[in-house]
């Protein structure tokens, strides 16, 4: 219980990397984002994180947007990446790295 | 703004109605602009999870994808704390922010107008419950008294004077009433459309 909570944070604290991350591949709406962060990282997230997640990223200019009018039902909000958005997402690959190492430092010091 | 006929069945186009029209509630204090951007993509995420969906009748679909969402209660807050992306920028026109500071300040001198009337009518709401409760306790000193030279009082009072009170238990009745409208008014002007 307190191991899945404890990875719960983990991967909250990781989604806007991740989000990064999926907008790097590719461009995606609201949904399909949500779909992908699924398939890419096994993660569950709900709707009512995601959009002020992705407001929150476009008020920083990381990622931007395009309406796009669809055939049949609503339009659809695109976001996709912007260049201050993946150097941000390089950096936090290295903060992330960094951090990763400083674990296995700690975990080595502490079984050696 | 009614739906675009994205369904087949009019309990499906009630459900997407009755939804939205929430969410227009819900964000009817915000700039217009801003409103219909919150609108859309929530419309567009209802729709794609619509869409996800098979081998169910359609109003079940709409209700799994609207449910999977979230109650306008909960999802839409969090947007607009994030607002400022939906209205893009900050408008470099001066008259443009002009409007936006007039538009804050009205809207928070509303507010604030609001919650004072919410307050008085409360605490008269509470008053007229305890004038109820304290009648049969203190049928003397409780209702409706007038003394000869025209002075009259209701609520509780101090009778050393010996006022005649006119309206017996029947202040109970009157109390409670009373205190029920200004709740019910309370109410309505805590969520606007409760009284609809």
């Amino acid at each position: 219980m307190y191991l899945a909570r404890w990875q719960q944070q983990i991967r909250k604290g990781t989604l806007e990397f991740l989000v990064l991350l999926c907008l790097k591949e590719q461009e995606h709406y609201g949904y399909s984002l949500l779909q992908q962060l699924n398939t890419m990282a096994n993660l569950e997230v709900a709707e009512g994180t995601i959009y002020p997640l992705l407001n929150r990223l476009q008020k920083e200019a990381y990622i931007e947007s395009r309406w796009q009018i669809m055939e049949k039902g609503p339009a659809r909000k695109y976001y996709k990446i912007t260049a201050k958005g993946q150097k941000v997402a390089s950096e936090m690959y290295n903060a992330w790295q960094a951090t990763t190492e400083s674990l296995q430092q700690a975990w080595s010091n502490a079984n050696g | 703004m009614a739906n675009e006929q994205y369904f087949e069945s009019k309990e499906s186009d009630k459900l997407w109605d009755s939804y939205f029209a929430e969410v227009d509630r819900l964000t009817s204090h915000i700039p217009p602009e801003q409103r219909k951007a919150i609108r859309q993509e929530l419309e567009s995420h209802a729709y794609e999870a619509f869409t996800a969906q098979d081998e169910i009748q359609e109003p079940e679909r709409l209700r799994n994808a609207l449910e999977k969402l979230g109650s306008p209660e909960l999802i839409v807050p969090p947007l607009i704390s994030e607002e400022s992306s939906y209205t893009v920028k900050t408008p470099s026109d001066p008259a443009d922010q002009l409007r936006q500071v007039i538009h804050g300040v009205s809207f928070t001198a509303t507010n604030l107008v609001r919650g004072l009337v919410i307050l008085f009518l409360a605490l008269f709401a509470v008053t007229f419950f305890v004038i109820a409760l304290l009648k049969p306790f203190t049928p003397e000193t409780v209702g409706w008294f007038t003394d000869e030279t025209g002075f009259y009082a209701f609520g509780i009072i101090d009778n050393s004077l010996g006022l005649t009170e006119h309206l017996g238990f029947f202040v109970i009745l009157i109390a409670l009433l009373v205190s029920f409208v200004l709740f019910k008014l309370c109410w309505i002007l805590i969520r606007p459309n409760s009284g609809s």
